[in-house]
């Protein structure tokens, strides 16, 4: 019997656990709550988890176009010995990418995150400086 | 009732035929997926569903579906998010240029009568488009994101959280707040009184109001004949009070009459249900989880009382919220007990319209829970009352009365 690990960061947890339960119906469901994953704190929870050995590494949320830290996650997974990590959203819509690929194409995708997400900040201060520059002039 | 809503109910009822109210976009651009559930759709879908009955042309610019939104009456252009971003923040900016860009430019294409924003954070779509097209910002701002950042849930970069939201307050030619604590918090920050409009929110009473099927529901929950159930609806979140009313559950066990119906999800459920299985009260309590607006009603009219425990915020700072809720409950016409806490109190009258207690005393909400499970009468007579009190005063008509005549008042100003 192969063994999920769900982390449940938001979604209609219940439907979605009938989906995976539907989808992978040898498969045993241990769910960790938000709260708990949270409060652990990263390494503890990797930890955590790598302990527990899953075969499957899903990440509950509300909407998968909404969840930010994507690559993080399932390369979370993937690190902690999943062999596939999925995102499954309370809608249907669903991420799924196996072990290898994740490991091979994590660190490309994290850096260019980085780069893009300071490319952002800096457009945004910049965009900010400007109106308040319009607004402090009364125009 | 308190200064703000005594104002606010002697302004004048504008009637609008249809096609001659203003032209309005509406930009939604709170940073998270636009759920079915909680007081922000209600908020969204009471105010734009009564501006389109006034005769309003609504055109509505979203980063995401509206739950509960007639797309038939208003148009609703949505420009999705990206996931991108290593950090919440940085998400959530990224998501707020992404909007700012496509929406002004859909806005300057043809620009409305007014820009009415739901302010969110770090986000000034509202503020671009009004400088391009010079069309007023009205913007509908429920609480400080930066005071929502440092006590309930921190999103980081709060020095550029608190540049948009001065940015935004500053360029606003009128702002929208849902309770007399907020105004008196701008007006501390430096924001001119006359800017500023009170606007408590509201609920559409003809869908939510007694005898709408409430016995089957209560047959389909397997409340038994005879029994008394206490409802609850809304987000567990500290604030609203749902430890408090775990432990009057727990106190209540004794009374095998008494069954309880929570309505809702968030934070702290597992707390909660953890609290009533140490307690051994969980046996009548029935947790629905998140339910979809348009069944709220249906489950709230299986009540005999509702209630409403809101807490003091955990720094000490006023309570500023205008539950929607309270709203809600006052129109099913049921016996309500709230606590004596911010506009709740100023809506709510003792012993008239509501049961109310003090904040956070479980001795005194069991109290007043079993006083109205023991006397249909009294539930009877604070229910029509409430009821009376949610038509007159407290409908989402006269939320987007108090708009358009803010609208007109600021048409109308004298030139500087």
């Amino acid at each position: 019997m192969s063994k999920i690990l769900l982390l449940a960061l938001g979604g209609r947890v219940d439907r979605i656990r009938a989906e995976l339960n539907k989808r992978y119906p040898q498969a045993m469901i241990e769910e960790i709550e938000r709260g708990d994953f949270e409060r652990a704190g990263t390494l503890r929870c990797f930890l955590a988890l790598r302990a527990k050995g899953p075969d499957i590494f899903a990440v509950a949320t509300e909407r998968v176009a909404w969840q930010r830290g994507q690559t993080l996650l399932m390369l979370f997974g993937a690190l902690a010995g999943a062999r596939e990590a999925i995102i499954p959203d309370a809608y249907g819509a669903v991420r799924r990418e196996r072990r290898a690929r994740i490991l091979v194409t994590a660190p490309g995708r994290l850096a260019q995150e980085a780069i893009l997400s300071l490319a952002v900040i800096v457009r945004a201060r910049r965009n900010l400086r400007r109106l308040e520059r319009t607004i402090d002039k009364g125009v | 009732m308190g200064s703000a809503l005594r104002a606010t109910a002697a302004e004048p009822s504008r009637q609008i035929q249809a096609a001659s109210g203003p032209d309005i976009v509406y930009l939604r651009a709170a940073p998270g997926p636009g759920t079915q559930v909680g007081g922000a759709a209600s908020h969204i879908n009471g105010f734009i569903n009564a501006a389109l009955r006034k005769g309003a042309r609504v055109r509505l610019i979203s980063n995401d579906q509206i739950a509960g939104l007639d797309s038939d009456k208003a148009s609703l252009r949505i420009i999705g998010p990206e996931p991108l971003g290593t950090t919440r923040a940085v998400a959530d900016i990224n998501n707020g240029l992404r909007f700012t860009q496509a929406a002004v430019r859909e806005i300057e294409r043809n620009p409305p009568d007014f820009i009415y924003q739901r302010y969110s954070r770090f986000n000034w779509a509202g503020v671009e488009a009004s400088q391009r097209t010079g069309r007023p910002l009205f913007l509908e701002y429920n609480g400080s994101e930066v005071w929502a950042s440092r006590h309930w849930s921190p999103v980081g970069m709060r020095r550029m959280l608190e540049r948009c939201e001065r940015l935004n307050l500053a360029a606003a030619a009128l702002i929208f707040v849902v309770s007399d604590v907020i105004r008196r918090n701008l007006e501390r920050a430096g924001i001119p009184a006359k800017k500023i409009v009170v606007n408590p929110n509201g609920v559409d009473t003809d869908v939510f109001r007694p005898g709408i099927g409430g016995d089957q529901a209560r047959a389909a929950l397997g409340i038994p004949e005879g029994a008394t159930l206490v409802g609850f609806t809304g987000t567990f979140a500290p604030w609203h009070g749902v430890l408090v009313l775990a432990a009057a559950i727990a106190q209540l066990r004794a009374d095998p009459n008494l069954w309880f119906l929570l309505i809702g999800g968030g934070v702290l459920r597992p707390e909660v249900e953890r609290l009533l299985r140490h307690t051994g009260a969980a046996d009548r309590a029935i947790f629905t989880g998140p339910v979809e607006h348009k069944y709220v009603p249906l489950l709230l009219d299986a009540c005999d009382v509702l209630v409403s425990p809101h807490i003091p915020m955990p720094d000490g700072s006023e309570f500023f919220g205008s539950p929607t809720k309270l709203f809600e409950y006052m129109a099913m016409g049921k016996g309500i007990v709230a606590s004596r806490l911010g506009q709740i109190a100023e809506v709510l009258t003792d012993e008239e319209t509501a049961l109310l207690v003090e904040p956070g005393d479980v001795q005194a909400l069991c109290a007043a829970i079993r006083r109205l499970a023991a006397s249909r009468p009294l539930r009877v007579r604070l229910g029509a009352a409430a009821r009376e009190s949610a038509i007159s005063q407290h409908t989402w008509e006269r939320n987007a009365d108090r708009v358009f005549w803010a609208y007109d008042s600021w048409n109308d100003r004298p030139a500087e």
